[in-house]
């Protein structure tokens, strides 16, 4: 086979199936485990063992849902071991201080503020072709402040494919032309303290499975605080769980 | 945890008998159904600093934020938002 | 022989050219000073003629490169240096008997302090000849070591070499391919081979790439030149490949490329990677920074950036951190 007929036949595979699907054989001989984010929380049972490299996931839930928070955790989570997370922040509404209260190590997380669609692209386009990220989140922000939506990122998901880092892209709405993987969060409750609205619960779910992990943010403010997922806890939140469709 | 937004966004509280019963920002209309919080932020009042009254607001859709109405001017903005 | 080469108001780009152009001619020149070059003729005479020849040829080598100079020819590098720099551009100037031809010059040809000019001015001696005309001796005994030199230099008995350094390795690769590729993922793969190939041999000089050239070869159009700057340097074949896949995405019609070449075009010592100043795996800071660069370049000023809290109890929120360019 000659030179042009071999790279023929990679980049037909690359284009399909995304530009690390051929690779040498020390990349190809890095482990699973060494490619996956895990939480070290519920999250991780209903993600599957955690976020893996080159694959993209999608946290979706209405404007105060928690998706932020699980997001913040999961940046945190990528940092663990020393690798780089990338923000792109499409709202520019990243607040540090969360940030560092969720876990960040605010040196080692890039945040990119994109003004529009082709910019957020060309962000993430750069980060995930980069060797230099574990992971890297597009925040789409509330959709009313957002530059950008769901369905313009269908161009970054063949980068994704051949990436050494996770994509996660956080938003309230799916896309109807982009299908990612989905894990869903919804409040489950309000939390009240002397007739008043202090926190909420939240359950995070993909569509393929019953399982939940559920959360609390007791105060505005606050990390989440894991609870467990609707398994482990289906006696105790049964009121609760009621609500989780 | 929150969003604060690197430039709040201009918003409009529409008042009824003292109630807040309504939040435009963004082109949007939010139906308010809880002040959750309330308070005021006098920073820096010695060389005429920003003097701010601010309140966590709960929406009928289940957005909670933070707005703030800059007393010196009567512009209100959306800072925060709790995700 | 050696001929002393001038290049006036040489730039760093002129430096550069008269360089590699003098280099190409001759096998052992040396740089005095930007613009300034020594080039030992010793050997030269039975491929490329008399010195006299070979300093026209110079000069006419130069001019075509934008570069006009003078050139000046002596058995000493210094004489041939004064002469040179007293010698018009385009011109050729021979210097037989270089001490004859220092000894009417101002003392302050000589590389001597200020001091002992006006030191040998007190004593009356104000050209290089005076000095020259002084014992050795005496000359060291009352002035040191540094105005014996000086004494050699203007007796034309120094017997400094031309220091040449050898001239840069090219790192290059080229390609051929017998169909042309057409699309860019053929070619970025089809050219990964060619930049491992650049890698190893910037391994092998324990050199990083500062900036590379790509001429792609097109059946259906004219030669595509790509130029790009290479931050941080690198010789890493990866981070080679990305920053020329970023330079093929920018073009919308790639063509049907039948050849490319690489060429390096700047290089700098190796300085192995850093770590820890920014994050604990001192590799993907690299490239994390790499890429934030890129960014910093496509987005402009105050898009690519990373955050400080500075005051966590800040009654205004926007006051609790501060944001900062990753790339300033």
């Amino acid at each position: 086979m000659g030179a042009t007929a071999l790279a023929d036949a990679i980049a037909r595979i690359e284009s399909r199936y995304g530009t690390r699907a051929v690779v040498r054989g020390d990349v190809a001989e890095r482990t699973d485990g060494e490619r996956r984010i895990e939480a070290r929380t519920s999250l991780d049972q209903v993600t599957g063992g955690g976020i893996r490299a080159g694959e993209p996931l999608a946290f979706i839930g209405p404007a105060t849902a928690g998706k932020l928070a699980l997001a913040l955790s999961v940046a945190a989570a990528a940092q663990r071991e020393g690798g780089m997370a990338a923000w792109i922040d499409a709202s520019a509404s990243l607040d540090p201080l969360a940030a560092l209260h969720a876990g960040i190590d605010l040196d080692r997380l890039v945040v990119v503020r994109p003004t529009s669609a082709d910019e957020v692209l060309l962000a993430g386009s750069a980060v995930l072709r980069s060797e230099g990220f574990r992971l890297v989140v597009v925040d789409l922000g509330p959709s009313f402040a957002s530059s950008c939506r769901m369905d313009d990122l269908a161009p970054l998901l063949p980068v994704v494919r051949g990436s050494p880092a996770a994509l996660l892209v956080v938003a309230e709405e799916r896309g109807r032309r982009v299908a990612l993987p989905t894990v869903r969060v919804e409040k489950v409750a309000w939390q009240l303290r002397f007739g008043r609205t202090v926190g909420w619960s939240f359950a995070a779910g993909t569509p393929a499975s019953s399982e939940r992990a559920l959360f609390c943010i007791g105060a505005l403010d606050a990390a989440p605080r894991d609870l467990g997922t609707r398994s482990a806890l289906a006696g105790s939140l049964e009121p609760a769980l009621e609500r989780v469709s | 945890m929150t969003r604060l937004f690197a430039d709040p966004l201009p918003a409009k509280l529409v008042w009824d008998e003292g109630e807040l019963t309504l939040l435009h920002v963004g082109g949007r209309h939010f139906a308010v159904v809880e002040v959750m919080r309330r308070w005021r932020v006098e920073a820096e009042w010695w060389k005429g600093g920003p003097m701010r009254e601010y309140l966590t607001l709960r929406t009928a859709d289940g957005m909670v934020c933070d707005v703030y109405t800059d007393r010196g001017t009567g512009a209100s903005w959306l800072q925060r938002v709790m995700d | 022989m050696i001929a002393a080469v001038v290049v006036r108001s040489a730039s760093d780009a002129l430096h550069s050219r008269a360089l590699a152009t003098l280099r190409a001619l001759l096998p052992h020149v040396g740089v005095v000073a930007p613009g300034v070059y020594a080039c030992d003729l010793a050997g030269t005479e039975r491929v490329l003629g008399a010195p006299s020849r070979v300093a026209r040829r110079i000069i006419e080598r130069l001019s075509r490169v934008g570069a006009p100079a003078s050139v000046a020819v002596a058995t000493t590098a210094f004489a041939a240096r004064v002469a040179a720099e007293r010698t018009a551009d385009g011109d050729v100037r021979l210097v037989p008997e270089p001490r004859e031809y220092l000894a009417p010059l101002p003392i302050e040809v000589l590389p001597i302090e200020p001091k002992l000019v006006d030191d040998l001015g007190l004593l009356g001696l104000r050209s290089v000849g005076d000095f020259a005309a002084l014992p050795r001796g005496a000359v060291f005994d009352r002035f040191g070591r540094g105005a014996a030199r000086a004494h050699a230099l203007a007796r034309a008995e120094d017997e400094e070499r031309v220091r040449a350094d050898p001239p840069p390795r090219r790192i290059r690769a080229r390609r051929v391919w017998e169909d042309a590729l057409v699309s860019r993922e053929q070619l970025v793969f089809a050219l990964r081979t060619a930049l491992e190939e650049i890698a190893a041999a910037l391994a092998a000089d324990g050199l990083a790439a500062l900036r590379i050239a790509v001429r792609l070869e097109r059946e259906d159009a004219e030669p595509l030149r790509l130029e790009r700057a290479i931050l941080p340097p690198t010789r890493d074949a990866a981070a080679l490949l990305r920053s020329v896949r970023w330079a093929l995405e920018e073009r919308a019609h790639l063509g049907r490329v039948m050849a490319c070449a690489i060429d390096v075009r700047e290089v700098e010592p190796a300085r192995g990677r850093q770590i820890g100043l920014f994050a604990a795996d001192g590799a993907r800071w690299e490239e994390a920074i790499a890429s934030a660069r890129y960014l910093r370049e496509r987005l402009g000023a105050g898009r690519v950036l990373r955050a400080r809290v500075i005051d966590a109890d800040a009654r205004l929120p926007e006051r609790a951190a501060e944001w900062k360019e990753v790339i300033s």
